[in-house]
């Protein structure tokens, strides 16, 4: 069988940008929403769009702090998310396998 | 929807987490306070010395260093939340901590304790630069910053033939031309790309 079962795709993941910023996120400890901007390679209404996704369904934790008087948006994968990405790479290679 | 795919999403995620894994933000303030600070104290040492003004070099060392490891501790407390937290900027830390902590060891532990000639101090810090530029290098996969290790470890061996009061002169100069000079060019790179992120 060649054909991936998409009812077993995480939904949230499967998305370029979304899985983009994930990928960011698992090598990261935290990033800050510009270092995360310039990474997925996006504007600053898509990311938000994106990452407000993944936050909506517990995949990331969102901190904001002012650093320099300036305010920071911080990004963390939670273990929610870090467990679907994990069941995400392992679902692609499944499908390699076959 | 098949293999190709399967595989091409894989290589996607594969190079997305080496490119953020690679990433530092470092504004390279340290190497240019540490820089300075040891050349302003080899040439109060090597004045001190050439007047024959009588008073223990250590003083200035004394002083010199806890101010250099102060700036570290606040420049690092500073770049929380402005850098991403990677295996790199981690890697890179504990490669300095480790060669800052190595090197005031051998700088107050040889003319305090007198097990060591003071005048392999100085090659023997140039020499353990030279290993924190080039592991530094390395990790970064940056070729500059991996030469300055041999502008270290050929400094380290000039320091090593020379027996006079001129060794000061010599790591000063190490220290300005391989340490504060590329500081310098880390400030700049890291504020430019400061203003086109901002």
């Amino acid at each position: 069988m060649n054909e991936f079962d998409y009812q077993q795709l995480d939904d949230i993941i499967h998305s370029r940008i979304r899985l983009a910023i994930i990928s960011v996120l698992i090598s990261v400890e935290e990033a800050e929403f510009n270092f995360l901007k310039e990474k997925v390679n996006t504007t600053d209404g898509n990311l938000s769009v994106h990452i407000r996704k993944l936050e909506e369904a517990g995949y990331v934790s969102v901190k904001k702090e002012f650093i320099d008087r300036k305010p920071k948006t911080i990004y963390a994968l939670s273990s929610i998310g870090k467990k679907a990405f994990e069941a995400y790479v392992e679902h692609l290679e499944k499908m390699i396998k076959k | 929807m098949d293999e190709k795919y399967a595989l091409e999403e894989l290589q996607f995620i594969k190079k997305v987490i080496e490119d953020s894994k690679r990433s530092i933000v470092y504004n390279g303030m340290d190497y240019i306070i540490w820089g300075v600070l040891v050349v302003v104290g080899m040439v109060i040492t090597y004045t001190l010395a050439i007047t024959g003004v009588r008073f223990n070099f250590l003083w200035v060392w004394l002083i010199l260093i806890p101010i250099g490891w102060g700036f570290s501790y606040y420049n690092k407390k500073n770049c929380i939340g402005k850098a991403p937290k990677t295996i790199t900027t981690k890697a890179i830390g504990a490669v300095w901590l480790a060669a800052g902590i190595c090197m005031t060891l051998i700088g107050f532990g040889g003319p305090v304790i007198g097990g060591m000639n003071g005048m392999f101090i100085s090659p023997v810090l140039a020499i353990i630069c030279g290993g924190g530029y080039f592991v530094a290098g390395t990790i970064l996969n940056s070729k500059p910053t991996s030469y300055l290790s041999l502008g270290w470890w050929i400094g380290g061996i000039i320091l090593f033939m020379v027996h006079s009061i001129n060794q000061m002169l010599i790591m000063a100069a190490l220290m300005f031309l391989f340490q504060t000079i590329p500081g310098i060019i880390v400030y700049r790179k890291y504020k430019r790309e400061e203003q086109s992120r901002s």
